[in-house]
């Protein structure tokens, strides 16, 4: 069986947020970002937690989303995805919306989006992330953002 | 490894524990609750109710389950889905579990 052995390290730190108002103009690349805010997305990972204490295996991806700025409305989403023969699959996703408001650099967790193992069939995970927030009365997206690891785990769902 | 990314590997640990034992007890003692929500889940498709002040709304799709809760009064909500296979054998084993995995997205201290 695969296992992952440091689940944590390293954390895929993606930065890229929000589309701005800089990113419609010329020039943009000289004009540093309005905002600096983030999504860090785990990889996919066993939780040991649910082998101890539920007696059966899941994988799990938590997110952590913070922002300099003041946000509301904050929607962060985590979903699991399992790699498919013809396509991929979405198996698990999770969302959690706060109106706010959020003060600078808070720290936003979504760390309850896992998946049972339902049998030991060698199966491929990855994590995907996205938020959406109001700031200075704007709506602003980020960029779905992906794990930096795909798992290979002998976990079918 | 940071220190500061130690503690957020132990906070997240400790989270894990309490969040999956919670879920665990839920299971428990709410399995005949559980049962007849997954009833009347698979038979009306989709389902409300109130919980720790939440409104909670349960939709099934053809693959899996929609869980929607929203707390007006904290301004804060909550939404998941869990794939279960198309046939509603598969969808009446895994209810249960997504019943108390839910209950406890609920009743868990905000993750902020």
């Amino acid at each position: 069986m695969t296992t992952i052995k440091s689940f944590k390290s390293p954390l895929f730190f993606l930065s890229l947020i929000l589309i701005n108002l800089f990113a419609s103009l010329p020039f943009s690349e000289a004009t540093p970002p309005l905002t600096k805010c983030n999504i860090k997305l785990d990889n996919p990972h066993y939780s040991k937690s649910v082998e101890i204490r539920k007696g059966f295996q899941a994988i799990k991806v938590n997110a952590r989303s913070r922002c300099n700025r003041q946000m509301t409305n904050l929607v962060l989403t985590v979903e699991i995805h399992k790699l498919g023969f013809l396509r991929d699959y979405k198996v698990a996703s999770r969302e959690i919306r706060v109106e706010g408001p959020i003060f600078p650099n808070t720290i936003i967790k979504n760390q309850g989006t896992y998946v049972e193992c339902k049998n030991s069939k060698s199966s491929k995970y990855y994590g995907e992330a996205y938020a959406s927030a109001f700031i200075k009365g704007e709506r602003l997206k980020t960029l779905h953002v992906l794990t930096e690891k795909t798992i290979t785990v002998n976990c079918g769902n | 490894m940071s220190s500061s990314d130690e503690s957020g590997l132990i906070a997240d640990q400790e989270w894990d524990d309490a969040y999956f034992s919670l879920v665990i007890e839920l299971r428990t003692k709410n399995s005949h609750r559980y049962l007849e929500q997954t009833e009347l889940l698979l038979h009306k498709k989709s389902i409300e109710l109130e919980l720790s002040g939440y409104s909670v709304k349960y939709t099934l799709d053809r693959t899996g389950c929609w869980f929607d809760a929203t707390n007006s009064d904290k301004g804060i909500g909550k939404r998941s889905w869990n794939r279960f296979g198309w046939g509603k054998k598969a969808k009446r084993k895994a209810l249960p579990d997504f019943f108390a995995k839910t209950e406890a997205n609920i009743l868990m201290p905000e993750e902020l």
